[in-house]
């Protein structure tokens, strides 16, 4: 199953963090890695979001996870989700 | 909600209010309320906590010196991640004194429910816009050694006011 990373939007940017239940597969399958709890990336408009940050997102899914890419990939990919919206926004 | 419960709401405020002044924060309630109860400021660098705070009756229990209280919160605010987060106050009023605060952070709250099961989910019955909105309700137990909710422990919380260490503004004076 696909590591989810929640997003968080609010007016000037959004909080990226990765669902409690990827978090704790990826501490039971890589304990000794660190990772950032959460990273905010910001916008002008939220309408920026998507364009701004597509190209971010697997930037985002190593800094939250501590992973490679190709650890990532391993565990299926990271899918960024907004969990008020109940909306996959997109899969990396 | 209740006209008792509208006052038990606001002191529980109050008192959270209280304890960040007296630990040097400035404090503030949203003129808007958006989710946030109390912005609290450290005047100094301008760092800025929100803080939501949840108040309860506590209900003694047969056990000597136990009592227990239930919290709702709204499920969608715990599932989303802010800049800066929120951190939620659970407050429990018990036999005419502020009982216990339960110090809590979003994320952690948000793991635990998600990764132990602390809490239940319901919908809110009723009319209107928040009809069908899905609230996770957390009865918490306190005993003097320990706080349970739904078999995890919340006593790493209670009264968990780290992350606003003690400001020294100077020597007091008496007031």
């Amino acid at each position: 199953m696909a590591i989810v990373i929640n997003v968080g939007k609010q007016s000037d940017g959004c909080v990226y963090e990765l669902h409690p239940l990827s978090r704790r597969d990826i501490r039971q399958k890589y304990p000794s890695v660190r990772a950032a709890p959460s990273v905010f990336i910001g916008y002008g408009t939220k309408s920026e979001f998507e364009e701004l940050h597509r190209s971010m997102w697997k930037q985002v899914a190593m800094m939250l996870t501590g992973l490679t890419p190709r650890q990532i990939e391993s565990l299926g990919g990271a899918q960024i989700y907004d969990p008020v919206a109940k909306l996959e926004i997109a899969k990396v | 909600m209740s006209k008792q419960n509208s006052y038990t709401g606001r002191g529980g405020q109050f008192a959270v209010m209280a304890e960040f002044v007296v630990r040097g924060y400035n404090v503030a309630i949203p003129e808007i309320d958006v989710g946030d109860d109390i912005f609290v400021v450290k005047d100094s660098n301008g760092d800025l906590s929100r803080v939501q705070v949840k108040t309860a009756s506590g209900k003694s229990l047969s056990r000597t010196g136990c009592y227990g209280a239930t919290f709702s919160i709204p499920y969608s605010q715990l599932e989303k991640a802010r800049k800066p987060d929120i951190t939620y106050v659970f407050v429990v009023r018990l036999e005419l004194r502020w009982a216990d605060f339960i110090v809590i952070p979003r994320q952690q709250l948000y793991d635990l429910r998600e990764t132990t099961g602390v809490g239940s989910l319901q919908k809110r019955r009723g009319k209107g816009e928040a009809e069908g909105e899905e609230i996770l309700t957390l009865y918490i137990s306190f005993s003097s050694d320990d706080v349970v909710c739904k078999k995890q422990s919340f006593q790493k919380y209670r009264n968990c006011w780290d992350a606003w260490p003690e400001i020294d503004h100077g020597s007091p004076s008496s007031t």
